[in-house]
């Protein structure tokens, strides 16, 4: 009689039980990609057709690779039904919100077209958004590094609910399970 | 009463028989855990590299700005060095048959790189100044847009005025450093200021510009437009806080909002961008720009005896600025007659 087991999963073993499955490691590679593109389009918009970056480049990869990556546990959460629907969509729309945040942080050069009109768009003036320009400017480094770090937490925030999740699961328990005080 | 009835022993919690089996993790969660630890270090060592970069820029500064110390370009060799005599008669006496050589290119379809006549006549009209019309402009001495689009705009001054004096610049050594033109010298280590000065005279046209000041070795950087407001008020100068306060006047129209540098207007013409994009003999294509691997003398030789895409680029976003001057001026300086100029006031 094969006794239960219980797989002991830390945050490795959710990577890893991501990750076994050759779908995810698609989802994280093309996810990455598409966030990179995201990167290029938007810069290249708003710089005259020319990929004018003002961060270092490595860190524009940062952004995609862990972004890919949280897609990656985001679709695995939802597909396995670990999570509740909400937890792992907002993991995904996250992961997809940051790279766009983060090109706008790395496009504020001379010229911002497509950030003023979404800062116009949400109701910013002229005054207000010269405001936001010259700390985004000042800061570009330093917010595109936070940014890489706010992916990295998210990444570990995620796989910290779907080892827990996945150990519940093995333990014949239901993610959901409420604890019941036994009298 | 009491109760008699004895509390039944509770069952046993049966512990759940747990068979732990360890599964190491397999390869691939590894490499998705090095994956995220690699762009933490990178992180960091992109940091560490600017601040380090940073700091040998502020050392190359110092030696550039020693006039005894010859520093190779891409530092700030020779800036706030004004232009020698041959030098400025190379802005200040351009053929004409340059801007309509360039024009004419133009409006075939012969330039390569991007030429952008988009401009936005002002809805109530120009800024006029001692009776004279003006060319306003509002820019950065870190923008490197900026820095490629003063040589355009100092060709077309010249054909409404004359510089006595301009200065050789640079953009931000982290926004692609290029070299430029400067219309006065500039503090280009404080950490924010505005020049509103220029060495230029016009029987045409009133020229104000304002240019952000800001350090010349980190990247881009921009004050926002009340604090160059109060740096404009602090001139004490009405021209110029006239000039400003118009621009101020231009946000409350969705057309003729500044989002970003450079910002010009030239007469009735609106301008919100550089009119052209010339970093070189095409539009580049990746972050490597072609014009700051480029010297001043590299740019002026181009432009003295223009035979490539790049100084008829120059020109011809030198035209675009003149066609939308001429219009305001009711075509009264020489350089409105000229066929491709008359062409492109039409367009």
């Amino acid at each position: 009689m094969q006794s239960r087991k219980t797989l002991r999963t830390g945050r490795i073993g959710a990577f890893a039980t991501v990750f076994r499955e050759p779908r995810y490691i698609a989802i994280a590679l093309l996810g990455a990609i598409a966030y990179y593109f995201v990167y290029f389009i938007i810069i290249r918009a708003s710089n005259y057709g020319i990929f004018l970056i003002t961060v270092p480049l490595y860190l524009i990869y940062a952004i995609a690779a862990t972004s890919g990556i949280l897609l990656a546990l985001s679709a695995f959460s939802i597909a396995k039904s670990l999570l509740s629907l909400k937890a792992g969509t907002a993991g995904g729309i996250a992961s997809a919100f940051i790279p766009s945040v983060g090109s706008m942080v790395a496009t504020c050069a001379c010229s911002y077209p497509i950030l003023g009109s979404f800062l116009f768009f949400l109701g910013v003036n002229a005054f207000e958004l010269s405001s936001i320009v010259s700390v985004i400017s000042q800061y570009e480094l330093e917010a595109t590094f936070l940014i890489v770090v706010v992916n990295m937490l998210l990444l570990f925030y995620y796989s910290g609910r779907i080892a827990r999740a996945e150990g519940l699961k093995h333990a014949g328990k239901s993610p959901f399970r409420v604890k019941i005080k036994r009298l | 009463m009491a109760s008699t009835r004895s509390k039944s022993p509770r069952p046993a919690t049966r512990p759940l028989r747990q068979e732990s089996r360890h599964n190491p993790p397999s390869a691939i969660a590894i490499a998705a855990l090095i994956l995220s630890i690699f762009a933490i270090v990178i992180a960091l060592y992109a940091v560490y590299s600017s601040i380090a970069y940073e700091q040998l820029n502020m050392q190359k500064l110092a030696a550039s700005t020693n006039t005894s110390v010859s520093a190779p370009h891409p530092t700030l060799a020779g800036i706030d060095t004004p232009l020698n005599n041959t030098e400025l008669s190379t802005i200040n006496n351009a053929s004409d048959s340059y801007f309509e050589i360039a024009g004419q290119m133009y409006l075939n379809g012969s330039i390569a790189n991007q030429v952008l006549p988009n401009y936005v006549t002002l809805p109530n009209g120009s800024f006029v100044a001692n009776g004279k019309q003006s060319v306003i402009y509002l820019g950065s001495i870190t923008c490197v847009f900026c820095g490629e689009n003063r040589w355009a705009m100092a060709l077309a001054l010249s054909r409404f005025g004359n510089f006595s004096k301009l200065y050789k610049g640079y953009s931000a050594i982290h926004d692609s450093d290029v070299p430029t033109l400067y219309w006065n010298a500039s503090n280009y280590n404080i950490s924010a200021g505005m020049d509103t000065g220029s060495f230029y005279s016009s029987k045409y046209v009133n020229f104000i510009p304002f240019e952000d000041e800001a350090p010349i070795t980190g990247g881009f950087s921009i004050q926002p437009l009340q604090t160059m407001q109060g740096f404009v008020n602090q001139t004490g100068n009405s021209t110029k806080i006239s000039a400003f306060n118009f621009i101020l006047g231009l946000q409350n129209n969705a057309n003729t909002l500044f989002q970003g540098t450079p910002y010009t207007i030239w007469g009735n013409a609106m301008f919100a961008g550089a009119d052209a994009v010339d970093f070189g003999n095409s539009t580049p294509t990746g972050a490597t720009l072609a014009l700051s691997s480029m010297t001043h003398a590299d740019v002026l030789n181009q432009l003295r005896t223009p035979n490539d895409q790049f100084a008829w680029t120059e020109y011809a976003a030198a035209d675009m600025y003149i066609a939308g001057l001429c219009k305001s001026l009711n075509n009264t300086a020489p350089v409105c007659s000229l066929p491709a100029i008359v062409m492109l006031e039409k367009k």
